[in-house]
């Protein structure tokens, strides 16, 4: 399922049956999926079309949450302002980290995004200002411009329209010239530049798009909870998005959204069910990747 | 700074990048060997601890415990590779990052499981409960000192064991050449097995050794483990000299770090930056060595 107008048919049922049942519990887990869906769609991008998986996104996942949690301290409550400033923010670290990052391939590429998640938790615990460890509660929610204050649902709203607008940044990306160009750098990075193309500007512009998503994820998470910490930059979270990728089946459009609704479904479910709920997903995890047919194909994409 | 507690940071920085030490080679040999991550190695700590603790509680000889745990922690290593591990060196570094993770999931909630969530205590061997004079002046915990005599004994064993025996020699070929080591027609298989068992029990070691220092909960091999993959791209994958030095150099700076800055900067900040300078040194590295500082393993096409 490729094509971005299938996946929104998918999500616009979905919210819209969550609207129907008003259920609030299950509103902010439709929620949450959205949210994770569009940061999962943002790390498949550099996966499958970059060939580079990171293990630091986390990093701008915060970035973005930070800075909606410092706008709203200083009393700035304009949704559209909070969102771009955020997706702003994760673009300039993504351009900044990119640069660095991906002079590295594979297995190293990974430790590097590592090292400088590491580094950002460990220096937000750090801000005394913003609470350290603890992080802080926002003091206010958001408010769009002739709405007013963005409700629950709204969130729910904006986050699912927000979604498929990126999906469609990631199906427009693939489609583009510097889809093309990134991939045939993935693929045969000697041959291209033997063809006198530098692929190097155009992975850093795919990265900060990627970073620039996440971190505008980060700052919708931070609206649903009203709470900004730490936590949201520990390894644990960069995994859980390679999870959900990984579940979805890396490369297409629509993989990473279900990976998230698997995965956070998966959760609740467990979590529901027994107090052991690590533990089975856990299993579940080593067994998708060990028994899954159809991470053969991956292999395709990733050759690392 | 004063002399006594400079004195007594090196030594602690010491003890402290030996134990990394012990814990990192697993994960260089794994990932040098057989170009494989594996984020479980933490877990293998835990189970060395854990069991450790437990052994200790119901025998109440230290020196049986360590010698149940050392065994514990091999056995579940060797049960991992069979298992999981096995079936993944010839997946990619993402498989292997989120496979490894799920297990670590798993090994953490057995730990809830059987010990739950409190911290289990752990006993001083009787002998070593006092201190002892480093110089006049600057007494010492002499558990601490036993356990940086430990870890390089161990270190020198270690040494002579991939320095000067066959299957040494064995490893040491399949961390430059590994296809080669293969096409000679050495039993590849029982060789990973071997490696991945002995980074277990040394692994486990690390765990009992650090289980008094440290509280024993849950989870607690895993940022011990984030700090050895810091070692291990420093050092040099597949590197055991390398990985040596790197981790003392990492354990006094770490340990330095945690001290000084604090001291200079005030508490929080300090403490951030300190705690940062370890993966700023990883990723300095990496900037400036893209493919490792042995340039072979992980980075390859």
């Amino acid at each position: 399922m490729n094509r971005p107008e299938s996946v929104a048919v998918i999500i616009v049922a979905a919210v819209g049956i969550t609207f129907l049942i008003g259920d609030p519990y299950l509103s902010r887990i439709v929620t949450r999926v959205c949210i994770f869906a569009m940061a999962a769609v943002a790390v498949d991008l550099l996966i499958s079309q970059c060939g580079v998986a990171s293990f630091g996104h986390a990093a701008f996942f915060a970035a973005g949450g930070y800075t909606a949690g410092i706008l709203a301290l200083n009393g700035i409550t304009n949704a559209l302002l909070v969102w771009g400033a955020a997706a702003g923010v994760g673009m300039l670290a993504g351009i900044v980290l990119g640069s660095l990052c991906l002079r590295t391939r594979g297995l190293y590429f990974l430790m590097i995004t590592l090292a400088f998640g590491q580094m950002t938790y460990l220096g937000l615990q750090g801000l005394r200002q913003f609470g350290g460890d603890d992080g802080f509660r926002l003091p206010r929610g958001v408010a769009l411009p002739l709405i007013g204050e963005v409700s629950p649902s709204g969130t729910l709203l904006a986050s699912a329209i927000v979604l498929i607008a990126i999906l469609g940044l990631s199906a427009y990306l693939r489609r583009a010239r510097i889809g093309a160009l990134v991939r045939a750098g993935r693929d045969h990075a000697r041959r291209l530049a033997s063809l006198g193309v530098d692929a190097r500007p155009y992975n850093l512009v795919m990265f900060a798009i990627s970073s620039g998503v996440t971190a505008l994820a980060g700052a919708l998470n931070v609206n649903l909870v009203q709470y900004v910490s730490p936590e949201m930059s520990t390894w644990f979270v960069s995994g859980n998005l390679l999870i959900m990728v990984i579940f979805g089946g890396i490369g297409s459009l629509s993989g990473p959204v279900f990976g998230a609704a698997a995965l956070i479904g998966l959760e609740e479910a467990l979590a529901g069910a027994t107090e052991r709920w690590p533990f089975f997903l856990g299993m579940a995890i080593v067994m998708r990747v060990l028994l899954w047919d159809g991470l053969k194909r991956m292999a395709r994409f990733l050759k690392t | 700074m004063s002399w006594p507690l400079l004195i007594e940071q090196t030594f602690n920085g010491v003890q402290f990048g030996l134990v990394l030490f012990l814990l990192a080679v697993g994960v260089t040999l794994v990932f040098g060997v057989m170009n494989t991550v594996n984020l479980a190695h933490g877990s293998l700590l835990m189970a060395g601890g854990y069991l450790f603790a437990e052994a200790q509680l119901r025998t109440g000889s230290w020196l049986l415990a360590v010698l149940l745990g050392l065994a514990g922690a091999g056995i579940i290593g060797y049960l991992v590779e069979a298992v999981v591990v096995r079936r993944l060196y010839a997946r990619s570094h993402l498989e292997q990052v989120l496979a490894t993770f799920g297990l670590l999931l798993c090994f953490n909630e057995t730990v809830v499981w059987i010990w739950g969530r409190e911290p289990v205590p752990v006993q001083l061997p009787a002998l070593l409960r006092g201190h002892i004079e480093l110089m006049p002046g600057v007494p010492y915990p002499s558990y601490r000192l036993a356990v940086s005599v430990i870890a390089l004994c161990v270190a020198v064993a270690l040494w002579f064991l991939i320095a000067r025996t066959r299957i040494g020699m064995l490893i040491r070929a399949g961390a430059e050449r590994r296809d080669l080591v293969e096409a000679l027609g050495v039993n590849i298989g029982f060789l990973y097995a071997v490696v991945f068992s002995l980074g277990a029990v040394l692994a486990g070691l690390s765990g009992i050794l650090l289980g008094p220092l440290l509280t024993m909960q849950p989870g607690m091999g895993d940022p011990l483990l984030i700090l050895a993959l810091a070692v291990v791209i420093v050092g040099g994958a597949g590197s055991i000299g390398g990985t040596f030095v790197a981790a003392l150099a990492l354990g006094i700076a770490d340990t330095f770090a945690r001290t000084l800055l604090p001291l200079a900067l005030g508490g929080g900040a300090g403490r951030s930056l300190a705690a940062m300078a370890v993966y700023l040194l990883m990723a300095l590295t990496l900037v400036f060595k893209p493919t490792g500082i042995s340039g072979r393993a992980g980075g390859t096409e």
